[in-house]
Formats: structure tokens, C-alpha cells, sequence
């Protein structure tokens, strides 16, 4: 860089006017152009232009509005993209591990509840009942999550339970496939059981549903929480860990819709698929 | 001084950052609401700045949140007390960049070239009574990479090293943009002068 004062005497000193305005000159030309601007009108006024240029500039960018929610709106939106993400490539789990994982932590805990419940005989609390689809649930994507996909078909459920299959696949969201339906024991209790499973984009997805048949008894009357009747019978809620548990009851047979969805969605789709069920098990 | 590697991992690979920094790094996890607290401060100037060099709102709010999303998977890496501002508008501008085929015309492109062949020797009156709309409607006329480095320098006030850091260019590319982006701005504040006179309204001048 040469010297501000070479050559003309205003040169120099307006070539470095932007950068002695931005205080971004060595204290030797600083001294100089501010030397100068005192004794060069012209220049000063150069100057007073190009400062008052840059007050106004901020003035009018700061005085433009910003959306009142704009905060809480990027917070609430970097707050669930992180979830998605520890769910997604945090933990780099598809829904099959995802719900192997639950397994692990879940049969700890619900194990012995379910455990309970059987061995009392049928006088288990609705609560406690509730989450017998739960258990199950796990056990079998424990199960699943050690083989390969494969095509399925309702075959394995035998006569009575087949007819679930297209009820189940036509409530399923798009991307969904059945990627489980058997017949399995867990804790002494036989289950007929479902599993639709989706990798979208957002992360993994899983919906199951889980049937078996009722012991002495048991019944979801009086379970904590309940969706408000609907035409064909009342739905019991209740979740556990990141799954949330819509589940019914015939008279013979006690139903769980198990995902990993919102309690809205998992309600909505039991309440949907309640009176083809409630048909095809009576 | 001594430097501090902030990472993070764009779709088309493996960016490195460095920054200067004082003190030792710290191995700790930091959390979130650390996070929030450390970077949610300078969400109204990355909103400023975002939607003048976009001139779209929605567009800017879109592209906050993908800043704060990767500012975040790579906060790890950042080191507490250093500058976290800076470090923001860089993921904003490497974010930009990423879009920007998509979001800044061609035309813009060939308008820059053509900026660049005027002659910087007329310097121009500043009008009067300047609205801040004129103002804005004024640098929305600029083409990008002045109109960037002026917000960067004029509104945000970094130090020409820190602009240089942030849109990762040569200090000398942006001491010669920022004097051809205020000079071209006030040309067109001037222009606006002599179309309808000193001090006039900036309503009738929607019709140029």
C-alpha cells in the first residue's frame, strides 16, 4: 500500500477515506488523512457524505420490523429438527433397532408388570393390561430386527386373523409395508401380530397391531385414560417411552394399535380401524 | 491467540472453519438450552442481514433455521468466549452459497460485470431527507456481493478480517467490493434525487 500523501495532495486521502472511515488504517495514515481532512474542505465534506451515508444504511436496516414470533418460532423448529435428528443419525438406528433398543430398557420395566398381570389370572389392573400389547410389541421387533425383510402375508395368523391384514395395510400411511404378521408367545400369552413399518424421510416409523385373547376378567373399563366414546366403542390410551398405545376391547379379545407417532394420529387411526376390527373378531 | 476448528458436515462434504480464539478448548458436551443461550442473541442480525441479501422473508427465516440447525451440530467444536457472531454469519453465508445457483439469477451475475467496468470517480451529492425506505430500496438495487459486504461492514459493523472470514475471500476482494457496493448505492440514491427531486417521496418512484 503507498502512502497517503504521494502524488496529489487528495488522492491519497480519498483513496483511503472507506478504510480511515472503518478504522481500519495503520495509526501513521490514520494521522495523515485525518490531517488532511482538516485542512481539505472538499474532502471533509467527502467524508461527512460517506458517514452519514453509512448512519442512514443502518438506521433503515435496523428499523425494518422482524416477525414477533420469529424467536420462539426458530427455537421450537431447531428444537424438533434436533430431536429428529438424535432419533435419525444420533443414534443410527432404523426402526427396527430403534425398537430393539426400547426393548432392552422396556423389558426391564414393563416386563414385570406384564408379568404380573399374567400371573394373577386375569385380575389385573386396566393399567397394568394396557401395556400388555406393549411388551409384546418389543419382543417381536426384537425378534424382527435380527432378519431380514422379507415379503409377508397374513397366511402365518391363521383363519379369523387374516382378514386384518388389508384392514391394517389400508389405515397405514403411504410408505408403509407390512413387514411382520405371525403368531407368537411372550410371558405365556398368545399373540396375533402386525407390523407396518416405513423409512421416511423424517426418521423411522412404526405401526403395530397387536391381538389376543382375553383372560377371565380382564377388561380396559376403568384404565386412567380413555378418547371420548366413539360410534363403535371407546378407545383406551396410554404410551410408554417414545410409543404411544390405543387399544379396544371385544368380548373376546383385547386389541393394542402400538407407534411411534403423536397420541392424536395413533388414536385417530385406532378409532378408524375399530369397526372392522370389532367385525372381523367377533 | 491461538486458532479453534469449528466443523460441520453440508451435503457436498466436509467444510473446515477456523477461527481465532483465546484460551483453552474445553471438552465438554454442551447442551441445547447452552446452545440457545450462546447463538439465539444474534438471531435478529442474522435475520437482517438474511433478508436484505435475499430480499425475501420467508426465504431468510428458512435459512436462519438451517444456520442454527448446523450451527448446533457442529457447536461442539465451539469454543465458549470466542467469537460466536462471527462464526454464525459464516454458516449463514456458507449456507447462502450453497443455495445461491438456485436463488440469484443469472442476470444478476451479469450485472456484476458491468458494475464492475463504471468509472469510480463520480461521487455523487446524498439527498436530503432520506427515507428509510429509499435507503433499502436503494441497496436492494445492488447486486448481491456489494450489497453483502456493505451489510456486513456499514450495518454490522465486523472489522474488514472478520468479513473476510465470513464469506471466505481475499481482505483486498472485500476492501474493492465495499467501495464499489457504497458507491453504486449512492448512486442510486442520487438517481433517485434527480428523477424527482431532492427530498420527494419514495411512493411515486414505484413507477420507474
Amino acid at each position: 500500500m503507498t502512502g497517503v500523501t504521494s502524488g496529489d495532495e487528495c488522492t491519497g486521502p480519498l483513496r483511503h477515506l472507506d478504510s480511515f472511515l472503518d478504522r481500519s488504517l495503520s495509526a501513521r495514515d490514520t494521522a495523515l488523512v485525518d490531517r488532511h481532512l482538516q485542512s481539505c474542505p472538499n474532502c471533509a465534506g467527502e467524508f461527512e457524505v460517506r458517514e452519514l451515508l453509512r448512519a442512514r444504511l443502518k438506521r433503515a436496516v435496523h428499523n425494518e420490523s422482524v416477525p414477533p414470533l420469529l424467536e420462539s418460532r426458530l427455537t421450537a423448529g431447531l428444537r424438533h429438527q434436533v430431536e429428529a435428528l438424535d432419533a435419525r443419525r444420533g443414534l443410527h438406528f432404523d426402526w427396527r433397532q430403534m425398537a430393539a433398543i426400547a426393548a432392552l430398557l422396556l423389558l426391564c420395566a414393563a416386563g414385570p408388570i406384564v408379568y404380573l398381570a399374567a400371573s394373577r389370572g386375569g385380575t389385573a389392573n386396566p393399567d397394568a393390561l394396557m401395556q400388555v400389547g406393549l411388551g409384546d410389541h418389543i419382543h417381536c421387533a426384537m425378534d424382527s430386527a435380527r432378519s431380514e425383510p422379507a415379503v409377508v402375508s397374513g397366511a402365518a395368523l391363521g383363519s379369523g386373523y387374516q382378514d386384518l391384514v388389508p384392514e391394517i395395510k389400508s389405515v397405514a400411511p403411504a410408505g408403509y409395508r407390512l413387514t411382520e404378521a405371525h403368531r407368537c408367545t411372550y410371558d405365556g400369552r398368545e399373540f396375533v401380530h402386525l407390523i407396518l413399518g416405513a423409512d421416511l424421510g423424517g426418521g423411522s416409523q412404526v405401526m403395530s397391531l397387536v391381538v389376543t385373547r382375553k383372560r377371565k376378567g380382564e377388561t380396559f373399563a376403568g384404565a386412567s385414560r380413555a378418547d371420548a366414546p366413539g360410534t363403535s366403542g371407546r378407545v383406551y390410551l396410554d404410551r410408554s417411552d417414545r410409543y404411544q398405545i390405543a387399544a379396544l376391547e371385544t368380548p373376546e379379545h383385547l386389541v393394542y394399535l402400538v407407534s411411534n407417532w403423536s397420541e392424536r394420529a395413533n388414536t385417530a387411526t385406532m378409532n378408524v380401524l375399530s369397526p372392522a376390527v370389532r367385525r372381523i373378531l367377533s | 491467540m491461538n486458532a479453534v476448528t469449528c466443523d460441520w458436515l453440508l451435503s457436498q462434504g466436509h467444510i473446515e472453519l477456523t477461527l481465532e480464539a483465546t484460551g483453552p478448548a474445553e471438552q465438554v458436551t454442551p447442551t441445547l438450552s447452552q446452545f440457545e443461550a450462546e447463538a439465539m442473541p444474534h438471531m435478529h442480525d442474522l435475520y437482517r442481514t438474511a433478508t436484505r441479501v435475499l430480499k425475501d422473508r420467508a426465504r431468510a427465516e428458512d435459512v436462519i433455521q438451517e444456520v442454527y440447525l448446523q450451527a448446533w451440530n457442529s457447536f461442539h467444536r465451539f469454543e465458549p468466549g470466542t467469537n460466536c457472531r462471527a462464526w454464525l454469519f459464516r454458516i449463514l453465508f456458507h449456507t447462502v452459497n450453497h443455495h445461491r445457483r438456485k436463488w440469484f439469477s443469472v442476470r444478476l451475475l451479469g450485472e456484476r460485470e458491468e458494475y464492475l467496468e463504471k468509472n469510480l470517480t463520480w461521487n455523487p451529492p446524498l439527498p436530503e431527507n432520506l427515507t428509510d425506505k429509499e435507503v433499502l430500496h436503494a441497496l436492494d438495487r445492488i447486486p448481491a456481493d456489494f450489497r453483502t459486504v456493505v451489510l456486513l461492514v456499514d450495518v454490522e459493523e465486523f472489522a474488514y478480517k472478520e468479513v473476510a472470514g465470513i464469506l471466505q475471500i481475499p481482505i483486498g476482494t472485500v476492501m474493492s467490493r465495499l467501495s464499489r457496493g457504497r458507491k453504486l448505492l449512492r448512486e442510486q440514491l442520487a438517481g433517485f434525487a434527480r428523477s424527482y427531486g431532492i427530498g420527494k417521496s419514495i411512493v411515486r418512484e414505484k413507477s420507474v
